[in-house]
């Protein structure tokens, strides 16, 4: 399995899909500090977390998972290349594991990111002339509470797209339904009913009530773990034309 | 009895209403070099696709080695390196990093990377990225990647699509070479017949689904059909001469005639036949004798009103 594992990431290698990755931290980064450098946004680090916490939840979370999963499966979606892995005499659920675990990696991998520059970005802005000072002391738990809150109940944002990734050749399935999903999630923000909607899961970890918190959570981790298995299950057993 | 790699019983595919495979049986024997003839559409590539565990046919079974690839998909694969259609290569990759994803994938030695880009004389390129090479070279990669576990049969799909005269020069020698330089046995698809031709030592004719042959080049040159050409007039003298020669097996286009099945080919035969239509005062202007080739035969072997007749051999 981890042989399986190294072989899916060695296939990305300077491929578009690094560079996506690195799309998301860099305009958290930038926002955030346009935002303190001009001196006219929340000038206090809890803020500052949560704001930067909820871009990400709401629009670059869900984004990152279509443009991640999309690229990912389309370097296997080649002519040829789903008839070559799958021909191979390994185990083809491995290579559909192997796939979701390096998908979650990613997606992991861009959050500390995000994280990482929610942090940075401030520190930066500071230093332009003209700009606030950022008040109160930068809190890691709450970073790490929050972004580690929206992975686990983005998991079945991510399960989702990662499946009509894998499934559909046609790049304009996953990435459609992925905007599709953004932009209900946007007209439904304050809709009570929101916290069934996927794509709405990761934005309702900052909800004040604790209960909704916990709901999305769950929901979120349990639902993505399901589609995930569930879609694993399935291509691995569907014919291949 | 000669030992079978691959085998075919009695599969049948369908995709909805349409009927790809139609109860077909094939053998490939150990050691051959098996093409794999047909048109396009016949149903090559559906057979191949069942033969990797890609498809499930209907019914039938297909075994590698003996063991079943639906049943026992693993172990039946664990011997076949392939290249189906395209030989699917990842451009961002070079030439070794992609023959890298699939070692990694079925844990071959290290070394074995050199000895297969060796094979295929490809070292020299194997550190540029795929997307720089050629066809010909991303087919070489292919068959490297193929050949990296040492496989006891080797399946190609069109090996030599798209190629230029060149590079098809190449690959065919490439893979004539390859029995003698790995022991693989080969079992290659083409609608090029002129190239199965050069290099197979057993065929399997395949035409809307169906095996029209299945056996060794020898046993097809048994049957192919020569045909008499001869252009003689005027009519109303050679063609009594032509009747009286061969009955009922010629053909008139003006004053050609074209003699098949079965008709006296010995030279003697030939040349009294010459003799009378001299003597019935025509004016004898061809006269040959045209052995067939295996195109001929495939032509004549999928003429509709002998499809779905198999020939045993």
């Amino acid at each position: 399995m981890i042989r399986i594992l190294l072989a899916e990431a060695l296939k990305l290698r300077r491929s578009l899909l690094l560079l996506v990755a690195a799309t998301p931290p860099v305009m958290v980064f930038l926002l955030g500090m346009l935002i303190v450098a001009s001196g006219e946004g929340p000038s206090e680090w809890t803020m500052l977390t949560i704001s930067g916490a909820a871009v990400w939840a709401f629009f670059l979370m869900p984004m990152s998972a279509i443009g991640l999963t999309a690229l990912m499966a389309q370097l296997e979606h080649g002519p040829g290349t789903w008839t070559h892995t799958l021909g191979l005499p390994v185990p083809r659920w491995q290579v559909f594991l192997a796939k979701a675990i390096l998908a979650l990696l990613l997606m992991a991998a861009v959050s500390l990111a995000v994280a990482l520059a929610s942090w940075a970005a401030p520190m930066a802005g500071m230093l332009v002339p003209g700009s606030v000072a950022v008040m109160g002391d930068y809190d890691p738990g709450l970073a790490w509470r929050l972004y580690s809150q929206i992975l686990m109940s983005g998991l079945l944002v991510i399960a989702i797209q990662w499946t009509l990734a894998m499934r559909f050749r046609s790049f304009a399935v996953p990435v459609s339904a992925g905007i599709g999903g953004t932009f209900v999630a946007v007209a439904a923000t304050s809709a009570d009913k929101g916290i069934y909607f996927p794509w709405l899961m990761p934005v309702n970890v900052m909800a004040s009530d604790p209960a909704r918190t916990e709901f999305v959570i769950k929901t979120g981790l349990i639902g993505g773990v399901i589609v995930f298995a569930l879609a694993i299950l399935w291509l691995s057993r569907k014919d291949w034309r | 009895m000669t030992q079978s790699v691959l085998q075919f019983d009695n599969v049948t595919l369908r995709y909805g209403r349409l009927t790809a495979l139609d109860s077909v049986s094939l053998s490939v024997p150990k050691g051959a070099i098996y093409g794999f003839l047909g048109p396009n559409g016949a149903g090559k590539t559906s057979a191949i696709r069942c033969a990797m565990g890609l498809i499930r046919p209907r019914s039938g079974r297909i075994s590698i080695g003996g063991s079943g690839v639906v049943r026992q998909r693993r172990r039946a694969l664990a011997s076949v390196g392939a290249i189906i259609e395209n030989p699917a290569l990842f451009p961002n990759l070079t030439g070794r990093e992609n023959l890298e994803v699939t070692r990694q994938m079925l844990n071959t030695p290290k070394a074995r990377l050199d000895e297969v880009l060796e094979i295929v004389d490809m070292t020299a390129q194997a550190h540029r990225r795929v997307g720089q090479y050629s066809l010909g070279m991303r087919q070489r990669i292919g068959l490297a990647r193929a050949l990296l576990t040492r496989p006891e049969l080797l399946i190609l799909d069109e090996p030599t699509n798209g190629l230029d005269p060149a590079g098809i020069r190449d690959m065919r020698e490439l893979i004539r070479d390859l029995p003698e330089r790995t022991g693989a046995t080969i079992f290659m698809s083409s609608h090029l017949l002129s190239e199965v031709e050069h290099i197979a030592t057993h065929v399997g004719l395949l035409q809307n689904g169906h095996v029209l042959f299945d056996g060794s080049l020898k046993a097809l040159a048994e049957q192919q059909q020569a045909r008499l050409i001869i252009e003689a007039g005027p009519a109303e003298q050679a063609a009594p001469v032509i009747e009286a020669f061969a009955p009922g097996q010629w053909v008139c286009d003006g004053e050609r005639y074209t003699l098949t099945g079965q008709f006296p080919r010995a030279p003697q035969a030939i040349a009294a036949l010459n003799t009378a239509l001299v003597e019935a005062g025509c004016a004898v202007s061809a006269l040959h004798l045209e052995e067939a080739d295996l195109e001929s035969t495939f032509l004549t072997l999928t003429r509709p009103d002998l499809s779905g007749k198999a020939v045993a051999a």
